[in-house]
């Protein structure tokens, strides 16, 4: 009878260890989601900051995710120009590469974005240097890793802030073969768009 | 603690256990969380899981092969883990075909590639972080401006998952025939959905007399048919066979090996839910114009070789094996012998 008692006692940890051991399983569901937000200016004057909010509750995801979270990132931040339209010599001139060949190089000296969940506190998502239009025009090669140290910050108010502001600084910018913007001065651009993609990363309890 | 079986995985996957699907009409309703992945995406991404199930479902089909001439009668339960190789932590995903113009969009990930179309590696259900394609759209006239930026499910980086668990009535006949048969049915959105197994080991030695007057050894024949259904959504079926031998030894250890092939095959269909917003605004045709999920289930298993030990304590015996396969797997158990006469 020992041996039985042995041989079942051998079973039931193995059972056990099997039950309860290595497996690292689908406790929880990760999915990454992108939240595409744009900001249209007309006749803004630039150097300036612009603030756009964004309630994640809007997103149908979130909402029906959003009391078994987990764990919450920001992960890339993309960044590209949709539209122009400057002024040159007191005439609107809309910028568009496939047709203008007098477009080549209308920059801002840098455009930064951050977040903020209170107003108080802002955390950098990403910064663009030398930003020329012909490079940032309707394309996606632009994407910046939000820093390890940025994400940890976030991640903890993204948890309990749904809604959040993200705040958009645009330096001088510069036309080329133009007096405005040669000085540090303001001037005055009729339409400006841009459109962002910021990727989250959601991990939720199943 | 982490307990997970398949068992309670496939209740979680069928029966809404995380709310993948929700019950509303016969049809199987997959809701939110993959409502933006196409058939095809889903066939990748959930086929390494398809390959746990069937291996599972064709472990514990044997232990040794001197099946005697009485009649037995039997329970066992049986469990194991299958380790998951890295090959398996990806899947080829599809991208829209309209990412292959850049004169409609252009695309780039995060690693700094430009001119993402055709497909790009994703994770499976088993792997990693997924990539996102970033995609501008270089118009607005509808459906190019649909392609935009796609993010895709990640996978839960899983390196070893427990099996499908086994709890098998198992009856010997005078014939050296061993039928071992499992059943359970759940219901699955108000419908049920109904698994069995029939698995039938024939022993072959005996007839030709092939080890002489020798009764350690045997060798023996082995089928199995499995079938999980629910109608409609599920029609899945699963088969192996192969040959398995046994050698006993004086001290009431036994040792057996096997070759067996094996496969699975059938069908998925559910509906995908979400709001007509939220469906329509995708770069995927499929999304935009249909909600039916529909894929073949798969698994990249064909074959196994295992080697195993048996060991038998009065009504008790306990074994346990390890199989080279697609997955390589683990599997032990115990069977309580009722009766033998």
């Amino acid at each position: 009878m020992k041996k039985i008692y042995t041989a079942i006692a051998v079973v039931m940890a193995m059972f056990a260890l099997w039950a309860c051991g290595s497996v690292d399983s689908l406790e929880t569901f990760t999915f990454q989601y992108t939240v595409n937000f744009e900001d249209e200016r007309f006749n803004e004057w630039v150097p300036s900051i612009s603030y756009d909010v964004t309630n994640l509750n809007d997103y149908e995801e979130y909402r029906d995710n959003k009391d078994k979270i987990k764990k919450s990132e920001i992960l890339h931040f993309n960044f590209w120009i949709d539209s122009l339209v400057y002024d040159k010599n007191g005439s609107k001139v809309v910028f568009d590469p496939t047709k203008n060949i007098d477009n080549k190089a209308i920059s801002f000296e840098y455009v930064k974005f951050s977040i903020t969940f209170d107003n108080l506190e802002y955390f950098e998502l990403a910064t663009f240097e030398n930003v020329d239009i012909r490079e940032y025009y309707r394309n996606p090669f632009h994407i910046d890793e939000i820093p390890v140290a940025t994400r940890e910050k976030v991640m903890e108010k993204l948890k309990t802030n749904p809604i959040f502001s993200t705040r958009s600084e645009y330096s001088i910018i510069h036309i080329e073969n133009s007096s405005v913007g040669s000085e540090n001065d303001s001037i005055r651009v009729p339409y400006f768009k841009y459109k962002t993609d910021l990727v989250l990363r959601f991990e939720v309890e199943l | 603690m982490k307990k997970y079986n398949l068992l309670l995985l496939l209740t979680f996957i069928f029966a809404s256990g995380f709310q993948l699907f929700a019950a509303e009409s016969d049809n199987i309703e997959i809701s939110k969380n993959f409502t933006l992945m196409t058939s095809k995406q889903m066939q990748g991404y959930f086929k390494p899981l398809f390959t746990t199930i069937e291996q599972g479902l064709n472990s514990n089909l044997f232990t040794h092969a001197t099946y005697e001439k009485k009649w037995s009668i039997a329970f066992n339960i049986s469990g194991g883990f299958n380790f998951i190789p890295g090959s398996q932590d990806t899947y080829t995903a599809e991208l829209p075909a309209a990412f292959a113009d850049e004169s409609k969009v252009l695309t780039s990930t995060p690693d700094g590639t430009r001119h993402v179309y055709g497909t790009i590696e994703q994770p499976t259900v088993f792997g990693g972080s997924s990539t996102t394609v970033f995609a501008t759209p270089q118009n607005y006239n509808y459906p190019d401006s649909m392609n935009k930026s796609l993010s895709f499910v990640e996978g839960n980086d899983i390196g070893t998952m427990l099996n499908m668990p086994a709890a098998q009535f198992i009856i010997g006949f005078p014939t050296q025939t061993q039928l071992r048969v499992r059943f359970f049915s759940l219901p699955l959105q108000e419908v049920s959905m109904t698994y069995y197994s029939l698995i039938l080991n024939q022993r072959l030695d005996d007839f030709v007399h092939l080890f002489g007057v020798d009764t350690t050894m045997g060798l023996a024949l082995h089928g199995a048919y499995h079938s999980i259904s629910r109608d409609p959504g599920i029609d899945i079926s699963s088969w192996a066979v192969g040959l398995h031998y046994s050698k006993m030894f004086e001290f009431g250890l036994t040792a057996y090996t096997a070759l067996q092939f094996e496969g699975m095959s059938g069908e998925f269909q559910a509906i995908r839910t979400g709001s007509a917003a939220e469906i329509l605004d995708t770069p995927y045709e499929e999304l935009r114009n249909s909600t039916l999920i529909k894929f073949d289930v798969e698994s990249f298993n064909s074959a196994r070789f295992l080697l195993g030990a048996t060991y038998k304590l009065g009504f008790l015996e306990l074994n346990t094996d390890f199989a080279i396969a697609s997955q390589p797997t683990w599997n032990f158990g115990f069977t309580f012998w009722f009766g033998q006469w």
